[in-house]
């Protein structure tokens, strides 16, 4: 029954997607889409903060490394988008093996410094070699690059790219799905409730935080990789440290549900940017009230996300 | 006791007040903005108007031009409007914010596209937004006209719908005065730049001129994004040179002043880009130190630099007076150099649209618009065109014009020369028409 | 391309830079130690004092009002955020970080509505190059680097030897048991946030004649304080000062001798390699924080 009740909850908000779509207009299936990638980075994050508790800083790093290591690969070797696609994961897996090895083992803090500076050191690098990589300007990549290219000319750019989205959406949730269900994602948590009893009970507790921390990478660094082969343009700012900062937000803002969170969370703020913008002028000031607004619902919102896991007995 | 609680009922009341205070600024901002929006401008007019999307830097780092471009463009439209619109049909202007973001601009470009169906889209000035704007523009079909200075259109980067007329680019602002600099001011050089692609398109025009002329670079300062400290590499520019080329942007007043502590009075020549001073009255505490030196203008930001009627009509129009300062706040210097981009490329849009019978956002009219801009080649100075005229590359899409060498005398920019059009021609394999538009 | 008689400017400008960096983070230092939350908004706390100094000096009132008035506006603009926002959540981690985020937002917003899209500047009220070695420097910025360090120095010793610093020291180390001696934890804090803001609006006017005056001028300091605030051991005003110095003539001699942006990368990863070199060196990996 709860199984069940947790399923149902865990796809919800993908199911409303899937439905909604026939009726949806054009610009909403541009603007979904591009959420929709955006939360599959969203889950990457919370696979870290809120399964192990680490309180990275340094994530656009990783989600630069997808979108280099495809840009890059597509520019410079070939334009075949699903090998750029596997480069791009292939490079956010080394970079937060890299990555992770330091941050993991320092922890806390410590983390939290270590992967900022990691972050930056990226991005000063990705404009150092500005040859290459086109710096903060950045480089186009060639319409063939482009993932849904093929599908276009049946489905039309929006339908292709919302259908696609969808799917890699789908994707993504299930893999979270599963993990919290599974030994390693529960596990993760043991990790971040009671290390050290983990520890005396015989687990390699540096082992399990390095491969949550590159599952993490790879999650990332598939929004990355995609982001780049949708929308054709790889560039420094995404590396910079507000792309490190908001899926902190998104994730607070999504509660501790680790199945719905991330998503709910990216998909609230992001809409919430995108309708202030259609109505005013000052529409950054809006996030900012919207935030605090968030912050204290969610202090007065933490007996539904009780009830919710009692009843469903989703991991938070 | 009794004192204490009096003085934190003084401190919570004190505290309420102010919180009410700060609520309510915020609210009369917000009321403010809604009210003062002047996010659609134009004519409500029995035809149906053309819709012209602008992206605009209204926050983040390009906030200082954002204001100006939007304010430029606001007048246009309203000029435009007075005049009898474009083809007899209105123009209403749709601006939105594009955080000065790559990841914001392209959104925009989708919004404006999608939720508002416009005509035409003006572009950013910030070359990571244009590069992240373009192919949005190019998949969605909607013409998109950078205001930006950078190559990405003129050197391919982007595709067949990407366009820059109203303004001149990096390499041919470079070419043109480089040589200006070589011969009167010296042949020894060193700059310092941007690390990014703005200043890196410095670098590499000044480098080409260079070696045209037997001019050298002796140094390259490249200065990462972000930095607010530059004492630290002053001691990389070297004693041997003629002049000092600076194209800094950020924080430009921390850089000018502690420069000026660095050379002191024994300072080589000086060349800079206005870029770095936009938007800045050179009366700024600090600005002393430019005294005597030289720059680049686009548009020179006093009137005598330029006298003409219709730069007289121009400044009129938008609110500008002969300093170059807003009107009704002369200490708000505009971005003169580059603003007026913005009032160029919407005539051009009249022009073509005028020309080659557009009305309708579909393929045949778009096919008809782009084969008539491609094919303009020059534009007449005017009240369309204040800045002088201009010829236009169908091939590149991008404008070639006249360029400002000004010396600061007096805490004021005065001209001292004026660059011919073919000063700044350059070649590039680039070929747009070539791509095809659907 | 080794300039070594620019060594001593290097070593000078390294040690300012890293003790105006000091005075900025120190606040942020004691609301971390207090609350474990790093308060993202402590950048744009800056931005006000720098702000507050310009309309002072605006309006004709002089340099020196404004190292008054800045640090005691700012200060209550802390308080009051604590007061309105954070305490309402018991400081609560998750809502905290995404407050001080959009309180981050809001201040910046305000501070282009009030300053405009454009930069300001204000002149230093003295100026005198300071000639040392065969450079000069500017006087105003040694003087603001000595009185950095002069606050950053009056601070620790407050902390260490008044009453107040051993309440926040109590309240650093554990907020219960605090309350259990019948101290009020929350006014605490509430101190805590009014020396912090204090701080960072001394910070901000005494910055306001060398820098220019920008809405986004708060980001940058924010993340370089944060930076050496972490460095430095969380919480410790001491060891906020070292990390700062250290950092600033870190950079600063690396500038001498790469290239600008490949000197800003090295500099970091030598941060990096120092963080790994103590934490890792310690005994069982200090996994623990």
């Amino acid at each position: 029954m709860k199984g069940l009740a947790r399923t149902i909850v865990t796809f919800s908000i993908p199911a409303v997607l899937a439905c909604i779509y026939p009726i949806l207009p054009e610009y909403a299936k541009f603007f979904l889409a591009r959420v929709m990638i955006l939360s599959v980075y969203a889950y990457g994050y919370a696979i870290c903060f809120q399964m192990l508790g680490m309180l990275s800083l340094g994530h656009a790093a990783l989600f630069a490394a997808g979108m280099y290591g495809a840009g890059l690969y597509t520019i410079y070797a070939s334009p075949s988008p699903l090998s750029a696609l596997l480069m791009g994961v292939a490079a956010a897996l080394a970079f937060s093996l890299a990555m992770g090895l330091l941050s993991t083992r320092v922890g806390g803090p410590f983390l939290t410094i270590t992967t900022l500076l990691a972050a930056q050191a990226l991005y000063l690098v990705a404009l150092h070699f500005n040859e290459i990589t086109g710096g903060e300007q950045g480089i186009v990549l060639g319409r063939e690059a482009t993932l849904v290219w093929p599908l276009s000319p049946w489905l039309g750019e929006s339908d292709s790219r919302y259908l696609f989205s969808l799917v890699t959406l789908v994707i993504a949730v299930t893999g979270v799905w599963a993990l919290s269900r599974s030994r390693l994602g529960k596990l993760f948590i043991a990790v971040r409730d009671d290390e050290e009893k983990l520890e005396s009970l015989g687990y390699n507790t540096a082992t399990l935080k390095l491969l949550g921390f590159a599952l993490s990478g790879v999650y990332s660094g598939t929004a990355g990789a995609l982001q780049a082969l949708l929308y054709s343009y790889v560039g420094a700012g995404y590396a910079g440290i507000l792309n490190s900062v908001e899926p902190v937000l998104w994730v607070l803002v999504g509660g501790p549900l680790i199945q719905v969170g991330p998503l709910l969370g990216c998909m609230l703020v992001n809409i919430i940017a995108d309708l202030a913008r259609g109505m005013l002028r000052g529409h950054v000031l809006i996030v900012g009230l919207g935030l605090v607004l968030i912050a204290f619902a969610a202090g007065r919102l933490s007996w539904a996300y009780r009830l919710l896991r009692r009843s469903t007995g989703l991991v938070s | 006791m009794n004192r204490r609680k009096a003085l934190s009922g003084l401190l919570k009341t004190g505290v309420l007040v102010a919180g009410a205070a700060g609520a309510g600024a915020v609210a009369g901002y917000l009321t403010g903005s809604v009210l003062s929006r002047p996010t659609e401008v134009g004519l409500t007019g029995e035809s149906k108007p053309i819709k012209i999307g602008f992206q605009v830097h209204r926050t983040g780092i390009g906030a200082p031009y954002g204001f100006w471009y939007e304010r430029v463009a606001n007048a246009a439209v309203e000029y435009i409007n007075r005049i009898g619109g474009i083809a007899g049909r209105p123009v209403q202007l749709i601006a939105e914010d594009d955080e000065t973001s790559p990841a914001r601009g392209a959104q925009v470009v989708e919004r404006l596209v999608l939720v508002h169906n416009v005509d035409f889209i003006i572009g950013a000035l910030f070359s990571d937004v244009v590069l992240s704007s373009g192919p949005r523009a190019g998949e969605l079909k909607r013409p998109y006209f950078a205001v930006s200075e950078g190559t990405h259109v003129p050197f391919g980067l982007l595709n067949r719908w990407c366009f820059q007329p109203g303004i001149t680019d990096v390499p041919g602002q470079v070419t043109a005065i480089a040589k200006w600099i070589f011969e009167n001011l010296g042949k020894r050089v060193a700059i310092i730049f941007p690390d990014y692609a703005f200043g890196h398109d410095h670098r590499d025009a000044l480098t080409k001129a260079a070696e045209r002329y037997g001019a050298r670079i002796v140094e390259q300062i490249p200065i990462p994004p972000g930095e607010t400290s530059f004492t630290k590499y002053f001691p990389k520019i070297p004693r041997e040179i003629d002049v000092l080329y600076h194209v800094m942007v950020g924080d430009v007043l921390t850089f000018v002043r502690e420069l000026g502590v660095f050379l002191g009075r024994n300072r080589p020549e000086m060349f800079g880009f206005i870029d770095s001073i936009e938007a800045i009255p050179l009366t700024a505490p600090g600005l002393e130190f430019l005294e005597g030196t030289y720059f680049w203008e686009g548009f020179p930001r006093y009137l005598d630099g330029y006298d003409t009627p219709y730069n007289r009509f121009y400044r009129d129009v938008v609110g500008v007076d002969e300093n170059g300062a807003d009107r009704s706040d002369p200490s708000r210097v505009s971005a003169f150099s580059h603003m007026f981009s913005v009032w160029e490329t919407l005539f051009v849009i009249k022009e073509v649209v005028e020309q080659s019978g557009y009305s309708e956002p579909n393929r045949r009219d778009y096919e008809l618009f782009v084969k008539v801009l491609e094919s303009m080649d020059w534009f007449n100075e005017g009240i369309w065109h204040p800045q002088g005229d201009k010829m236009f590359n169908g091939k590149l899409h991008q404008s070639f014009g006249h360029q400002f060498v000004s010396k600061v005398r007096n805490g004021r920019l005065v001209v001292v020369k004026r660059t011919e059009i073919e000063d700044s021609l350059y070649e590039h394999p680039n070929d747009y028409t070539a791509q095809p538009l659907y | 391309m080794i300039q070594l008689e620019y060594l001593g400017l290097a070593i000078l400008d390294g040690l300012v830079n890293g003790f105006s960096i000091a005075l900025i983070a120190s606040g942020l230092t004691i609301v971390f130690g207090i609350i474990n939350i790093v308060n993202l908004a402590h950048g744009e706390l800056y931005m006000l004092g720098a702000l507050v100094s310009w309309v002072l000096v605006s309006a004709g009132l002089g340099y020196g009002s404004a190292l008054i008035v800045a640090p005691l506006v700012v200060s209550g603009m802390a308080v009051l955020l604590n007061m309105l926002i954070l305490q309402r959540f018991g400081h609560e981690p998750g809502p905290t970080m995404l407050a001080t985020f959009g309180i981050l937002l809001i201040i910046q917003q305000a501070g282009l509505a009030i300053l405009g899209p454009a930069p300001r500047a204000i002149s230093p009220p003295f100026n005198p190059p300071v000639e040392v070695g065969g450079f000069s420097y500017s006087g105003f910025k040694l003087f603001i680097g000595l009185a950095s360090l002069a606050t950053c120095l009056l601070v620790s010793v407050i902390f260490d030897k008044s009453r107040l610093g051993t309440l926040l020291r109590a309240v650093q180390e554990n907020r219960l048991m605090v309350g259990s001696l019948g101290i009020d934890a929350g006014r605490v804090i509430m101190i805590g946030f009014a020396l912090a803001g204090g701080l960072a609006g001394l910070a901000g006017a005494l910055n306001s004649p060398v820098r220019q005056i920008h809405f986004l001028m708060g980001f940058d300091a924010l993340v370089a304080s944060f930076v050496v605030v972490v460095l430095g051991g969380m919480g410790s005003l001491r060891g906020t000062l070292t990390a700062a110095v250290a950092l600033g003539l870190l950079e600063s001699l690396t500038a001498l001798f790469l290239a600008p942006t490949a000197s800003r990368v090295v500099s970091m990863l030598i941060a990096l390699s120092y963080v790994a070199v103590r934490r890792l060196g310690q005994a069982g990996g200090g996994s623990r924080s």
